[in-house]
């Protein structure tokens, strides 16, 4: 039975009195049981950064929405209409498709400028959830959506799948949930693999990009498990040293046009903008790949050394 | 979007703050072996000498043994800790105010640092990050 477009709404505008609300509930909890502890100043940044990238929302809807219904309205491929399957269906593509944009987004350095945003806090709650980027719109992110429209499905039953992604991503920023039944731990996204994704452990860099299942990870190689002997330390290999949402928002894409206005070559301008966070030609800073593999040499030297 | 929707979801995220602030007061979290060990997991081949620390507690500076051209610098920030490594010119400038030396990066997160020290821990301070600071040296602002 197909389903009126009109009536489909904003999910993640109708969930943010519920967001504010499980908020609240885990400082209280947090509190109470000395389990999670919140900051102030960071709490304010990663929720104001969050009220403020609904403007970004609306930046993005305003330069692509027309593409999209472009694509959809004189290139798709198939009709795919607006029944409940084409809805499940486009759930599904919207996160395969999220989840290379995610992983884009650590391995780009482009992308990354928008996406450290969410990455810049040192505590890891629900509040860190909404600490979203204001800049997404500068970034080829959208492209990625691209085949979902050129394929027949409505930008709009897209667009409302993506805010339900959002709304379930939120939950699985907390360290109040340890670890989900085990099938669920298998197929979905939860607050233990996100956990890991949020942590800067040399061992977790890089890894678990989901958006809702976490299947996309085990196939594409890039699940890493939560370990106990290894508890999550959360933040950037080089942590911001402000909460001032500005400097949040903008530090990364200063860093980017600061290195490109010294670069010596067009090799290098390109590469500080497409290589991986991190790259120098000299090798100065270090990428995720320099750290992990420096990282493993050390425990290999360790166990050398112990024989 | 809407500005009523906006206010109210303002008013709402400085609340939520303002009760974190109070039921998770930031608490005293520098020490010498606190800079110690979150810098040694910051830059793992640091070899690490002295750990000057700030009285306030607010800010430690680490001279390293090894690489020697580098310069720790450990400050907190809330109830965490952020580590730099400051190499020779990353300093832009410093400046003395009474027993408060402040230092200005060319670090757009972290513009500006300072550390209260004793007069024979300033002055020991100054000589070691005149060595990495960009212009010929520091100024005295008293």
């Amino acid at each position: 039975m197909p389903i009126d477009l009109s009536n489909l709404g904003k999910p993640t505008e109708l969930a943010v009195p519920l967001f504010v609300g499980l908020v609240l509930l885990e400082i209280i909890y947090g509190w109470k049981t000395k389990r999670i502890v919140f900051e102030g100043k960071d709490t304010f940044t990663s929720m104001f950064m969050g009220m403020m990238s609904g403007f970004a929302g609306i930046i993005s809807a305003i330069l692509y929405g027309g593409l999209a219904l472009w694509i959809w309205s004189d290139l798709r491929l198939f009709d795919m209409g607006t029944d409940l399957w084409v809805f499940a269906l486009a759930f599904v593509l919207a996160d395969f498709s999220y989840y290379w944009i995610h992983r884009f987004g650590h391995r780009v350095r482009w992308m990354w400028a928008a996406h450290v945003i969410h990455h810049s806090s040192q505590h890891y709650n629900l509040s860190t959830a909404l600490r979203q980027t204001w800049t997404s719109f500068l970034t080829p992110s959208f492209l990625f959506y691209l085949p979902i429209f050129f394929l027949g499905i409505h930008p709009a039953i897209v667009f409302f799948c993506l805010g339900l992604n959002l709304i379930y991503q939120f939950w699985i920023h907390t360290e109040v949930i340890n670890r989900c039944p085990k099938w669920f731990e298998a197929i979905m996204n939860t607050p233990s693999h996100h956990r890991v994704h949020h942590a800067k452990n040399p061992r977790y860099l890089d890894s678990n990009y989901a958006g809702v299942f976490i299947i996309w990870d085990r196939m594409f190689g890039s699940f890493v498990p939560e370990r106990d002997d290894d508890p999550c330390n959360y933040g950037l290999v080089t942590d911001l040293g402000t909460f001032n949402p500005l400097r949040v928002a903008f530090h990364e894409w200063l860093g980017i046009v600061k290195d490109i206005a010294g670069a010596k070559s067009w090799r290098d301008r390109i590469l500080f903008l497409v290589a991986p966070p991190g790259w120098t030609p000299d090798g100065s800073r270090m990428t995720s790949d320099m750290i992990k593999d420096d990282w493993h040499a050390r425990g290999d030297a360790k166990k050398v050394a112990a024989e | 979007m809407d500005p009523v929707q906006l206010i109210i979801s303002f008013v709402s995220i400085a609340l939520l703050a303002l009760i974190a602030a109070r039921l998770f007061p930031a608490k005293d979290i520098l020490s010498a072996a606190s800079a110690e060990a979150d810098y040694q997991r910051y830059n793992p081949d640091a070899l690490i000498d002295t750990i000057i620390l700030g009285q306030d507690h607010q800010t430690a500076l680490l001279l390293l043994k090894a690489p020697s051209d580098q310069l720790g610098i450990v400050t907190r920030l809330g109830d965490r800790l952020v580590c730099r490594t400051a190499l020779k010119g990353d300093i832009a400038s410093f400046s003395v105010n009474g027993d408060k030396l402040s230092i200005d990066n060319h670090d757009f997160t972290q513009p500006n640092i300072s550390i209260r020290l004793n007069p024979g821990e300033l002055t020991r301070a100054q000589n070691l990050i005149t060595g990495f600071t960009a212009t010929t040296g520091g100024s005295d602002a008293d």
